[in-house]
């Protein structure tokens, strides 16, 4: 098996499998092993269990809001009433820039939000943000190779609320620009060109998402 | 030897197979020791732990009739057909799955979505983990965590990353490793502190 040394799958293939990102050339040499490898399976689980708390942990970090104006004066003056001479009037005029901006309505760009979607069960439904723009991939992992599909959102009574053309990026489906969501549950079909419902991925959107 | 490795090496698939085929309930036996584990795995990862218990017996019921009736051409090839089966049983439940949920969606509108989630126990776990995972990052430099997002959240591969980001593969490499350490080395921590004697001896009537 390439992935192995010695009879154990390497950490990178593991890693590669866990993101759904392993050449379905070397899929079968690498399950096969995993069905009859107690260690690679701990070793699997690890990472996945990795991954899923890396996924949940920096989905709350990007949509945590910036610091509040006044938290940010209040370091500028902390920094300020240090012994800094040489620096005191950049500083300065750098606090009356903030100062401005406190009071200065904000422009209303709201960052735009990476979603993944996977089919993968067992694992908590992750919300995203509601309100914000969604840029969704959806993990494409198995399913045969083609240039782009047509995906339709549903929400949770099954009204189709948007159909769209998607492309295919390796292991991923994206569609293009972001897409705002107001809160609640959603699914998400992917179909070939011929209409096949290929897969359907469950989107989570929630307003206590974007802390 | 490790347990890993005298399981791998002690398969002997085409004695296992010989053994299923003749009925021998030592045969069936190590067959299921497999399934046990390694099945029950796989399909755990990908179907979730409702009715696995269900799961895991289907499809050894279908392994072993499929020897018993000499489908499998090749014993040394039994994994791979096990595969085959078990990603069929996949498959096909995931089709149960989507074509239920749309007659249901059919017969009766406003109906609840069925809830995906593993256990509160689990969800318990797994919020922990993140939380774990949030001290993990935030001792990380900003540009380290775009790495690792790029890497884990947005399936770039590592070498559009450490073309694009000007990195090395061993620093790649390093950074994706040092995480996990720490992540490892905090969730030992949080342990610790939860078994902590000190914590222990505070309760009324326990110390010394």
């Amino acid at each position: 098996m390439p992935h192995n040394s010695g009879d154990h799958a390497t950490e990178e293939a593991l890693e590669q499998y866990s993101l759904g990102a392993l050449p379905e050339s070397e899929l079968e040499n690498f399950e096969e092993h995993l069905l009859v490898c107690p260690s690679c399976q701990d070793r699997l689980a690890e990472i996945d269990r990795f991954i899923r708390a890396f996924r949940n942990a920096i989905t709350e970090i990007e949509v945590s809001p910036p610091p509040s104006e006044a938290s940010r004066l209040k370091r500028l003056l902390h920094i300020l009433l240090r012994p800094a001479p040489a620096l005191i009037t950049a500083l300065s005029v750098l606090a009356v820039v903030v100062v401005w901006r406190a009071y200065t309505p904000a422009s209303g760009h709201v960052a735009a939000v990476p979603v993944l979607l996977r089919t993968e069960r067992g694992g908590s439904l992750d919300a995203a943000p509601a309100g914000r723009p969604l840029l969704m991939q959806m993990d494409a992992a198995g399913l045969a190779e083609s240039p782009c599909c047509k995906v339709e959102i549903v929400d949770a009574l099954g009204i189709p609320l948007a159909k769209l053309y998607a492309r295919r990026e390796g292991d991923k489906i994206a569609l293009a620009g972001g897409r705002k969501f107001a809160p609640g549950s959603y699914w998400v079909r992917v179909y070939d060109n011929s209409g096949r419902l290929l897969r359907e991925y469950a989107l989570e959107v929630s307003e206590n998402a974007a802390r | 030897m490790s347990r890993a490795e005298t399981t791998v090496n002690s398969l002997n698939l085409p004695e296992i197979v010989r053994l299923v085929r003749s009925g021998d309930a030592a045969g069936l036996e190590r067959l299921y020791a497999v399934f046990a584990r390694g099945v029950r795995f796989y399909l755990w990862r990908q179907l979730g732990p409702q009715d696995l218990d269900d799961k895991v017996h289907d499809t050894f019921l279908l392994v072993v009739q499929a020897i018993q009736r000499d489908e499998l051409r090749d014993p040394e090839r039994l994994m791979g057909y096990v595969r085959t089966i078990v990603r069929r049983q996949v498959a096909a439940h995931i089709d149960r799955v989507v074509q239920k949920r749309r007659q249901q969606m059919d017969i009766e509108a406003g109906l609840a979505i069925a809830d995906d989630n593993a256990d509160p126990e689990s969800g318990a776990i797994q919020r922990q983990e993140r939380d774990l995972m949030l001290s993990v990052l935030a001792a990380m430099t900003r540009r380290d965590r775009d790495i690792l997002t790029r890497f884990y959240l947005l399936g770039h591969s590592q070498e559009r990353i450490c073309r694009e980001m000007g990195l090395s593969s061993t620093q790649f490499r390093l950074l994706k490793s040092r995480a996990k350490v720490r992540f490892g080395l905090a969730g030992r921590r949080k342990l610790k502190r939860k078994l902590s004697p000190d914590l222990v001896r505070i309760v009324p009537g326990w110390s010394d």
